[in-house]
């Protein structure tokens, strides 16, 4: 190859290089002895719309949607990190004061709320949140949290504008909304549905109800068992 | 149900040895049955 091929073919090479480095940086890799063992979290069986599918797929469906990416980037320490921990710091980030009580610390101080995974990239949107527009155009909740009741307040407005007649903004707002109600559905443990239902043929239920029925289970089994007491 | 409020727990707490540990049980068991 001569040095007139090689100027030619210099691009495609750094592309190419570029793509294997980012492919191997997502890429799942078996868990560390020593770490928490997200891969085989993600082999836990789960229901979600209507289907039996291993919590891997839920965790990088949900995260492809809000992120645009099936692994999340800390810019803070240029690493990619699973799907699988995403949605794990999500489920013990409580935002319900109930399911406080399985998770007291939050998981260590509500990790998932500072993960920069919620992609905005309308200027106007981002200027009446408040944010600046940056590289990767990630930002996280913890950044716009004082904005919240804006975003459900204006969720609910555009829900009453046909279609046709919203504006980008609206659309980008919307999709916003959206996106967060997945992450809070997961923190709130409505989603995914985990808890095999005892009853044939029913579907698994999400975390939240089946601890709020085994909770009211015990209420009652107090309040008709007096000698349960006494043991 | 009660397993999910382990590992949960656990993690939370940072207890990894005992988050890994019931977690490759509960794999354990899942492989002797059959999803729906």
């Amino acid at each position: 190859m001569n040095t007139n091929n090689l100027h030619k073919y210099l691009p495609h090479i750094a592309v190419g290089i570029a793509v294997l480095y980012v492919g191997f940086q997502m890429w799942p890799r078996a868990d560390a002895a020593n770490e928490f063992h997200y891969h085989d979290f993600g082999l836990l069986p789960v229901l979600d719309g209507g289907r039996y599918k291993p919590m891997d797929t839920v965790a990088r469906n949900n995260l492809m949607i809000i992120t645009h990416r099936q692994a999340y980037y800390d810019a803070d320490t240029g690493e990619y990190h699973s799907a699988n921990k995403w949605l794990l710091d999500v489920m013990t980030s409580p935002a319900d004061p109930d399911m406080k009580a399985i998770c007291p610390n939050g998981a260590r101080t509500h990790p998932a709320w500072d993960y920069k995974v919620f992609r905005i990239e309308n200027d106007e949107l981002l200027r009446e949140l408040g944010l600046k527009m940056r590289d990767r155009l990630r930002y996280s909740i913890n950044e716009f949290n004082h904005k919240i009741g804006f975003i459900e307040a204006n969720a609910y407005r555009i829900r009453n504008v046909p279609g046709k007649d919203r504006s980008l903004f609206d659309v980008k707002l919307i999709e916003l909304y959206e996106h967060l109600h997945l992450c809070i559905e997961v923190s709130r443990m409505y989603a995914p549905r985990v808890v095999p239902d005892p009853e044939p043929n029913q579907p698994w239920k999400p975390l939240r109800v089946a601890f709020s029925e085994m909770i009211e289970k015990e209420r009652e089994g107090e309040a008709v068992d007096p000698m349960r007491r006494r043991r | 149900m009660k397993v999910y409020l382990d590992l949960l727990n656990r993690y939370d707490a940072g207890d990894k040895d005992g988050f890994n540990k019931k977690l490759a049980e509960h794999l354990a068991r899942l492989d002797k049955q059959s999803l729906p």
